[in-house]
């Protein structure tokens, strides 16, 4: 397989798309769904951590 | 206490358009309390936009692509609108206050490109009475253009982090102008 069919099939996992607009404009109101934002924040949370470790490690280790 | 802020902000900025920064989107995602903010901010009608190059700064702290697609289902879940014209809109109108708002910098260290952009964009919605940028990086919103209009104070394992809105000033970019002017 190539390496293009490679990135296709790979960007299949991509499943998240963003809302974007042109304009600047008044959005409705609504009601974040609190519980699962802070499940979210709580692995990225958790992500920054050891790379943030890592990174720490990396800095400090001997060359 | 985990964060301190004026109780009324929720309320506030009911109205108000949100321009929010890679920093907050960070905070957010490391504070608890500060997500719950953002969360009834935006909960009480407040609009909240970004620009592309924040969405990269924030999905580059991710190495997978698990990691990327939470990141962006953050952004997505917090109602945060990418705003797309960019570009076009620093090259049809506000080349001269992107020169005003380097003027406020030295020489040798220019604001950054995505900080840059977020100054231009609250410039160029300035007639919308309640537009801000929400940031911790502080060294690109330079104090002779913008006002501070709101501090919320977060601790974040014992270390202070101050995001602050920030709202386009006409008087003092009015100086600017002035000082532009007088150049030869």
């Amino acid at each position: 397989m190539s390496n293009d069919e490679r990135v296709s099939e790979l960007s299949k996992k991509l499943n998240v798309s963003l809302e974007y607009s042109d304009k600047i404009e008044k959005k409705k109101a609504v009601t974040l769904d609190r519980t699962k934002l802070q499940k979210l924040a709580q692995t990225i949370r958790q992500e920054l951590e050891e790379t943030s470790l890592e990174n720490t490690v990396h800095e400090n280790s001997p060359h | 206490m985990k964060i301190q802020y004026t109780k009324t902000l929720p309320t506030d900025l009911s109205d108000s358009h949100i321009f929010i920064d890679s920093t907050a989107l960070i905070n957010a995602s490391k504070s608890s309390e500060f997500l719950n903010l953002l969360i009834e901010i935006r909960d009480n009608g407040c609009t909240f936009y970004t620009i592309p190059s924040v969405v990269y700064e924030y999905t580059r702290t991710s190495n997978t692509i698990k990691g990327y697609n939470e990141r962006l289902e953050f952004v997505k879940d917090l109602k945060v609108v990418v705003f797309n014209r960019v570009e076009e809109v620093i090259e049809k109108d506000s080349q001269i206050f992107l020169t005003a708002y380097n003027s406020c910098f030295k020489e040798s260290r220019g604001p950054s490109y995505t900080d840059s952009l977020l100054c231009t964009i609250a410039y160029k919605h300035r007639a919308i009475e309640d537009a801000y940028v929400l940031t911790s990086n502080h060294k690109d919103r330079p104090a002779g253009i913008f006002d501070r209009s709101q501090l919320i104070t977060i601790d974040i394992k014992g270390d202070l982090c101050t995001e602050i809105l920030y709202k386009f000033s006409s008087r003092k970019f009015s100086n600017i102008l002035t000082k532009l002017e007088s150049q030869q």
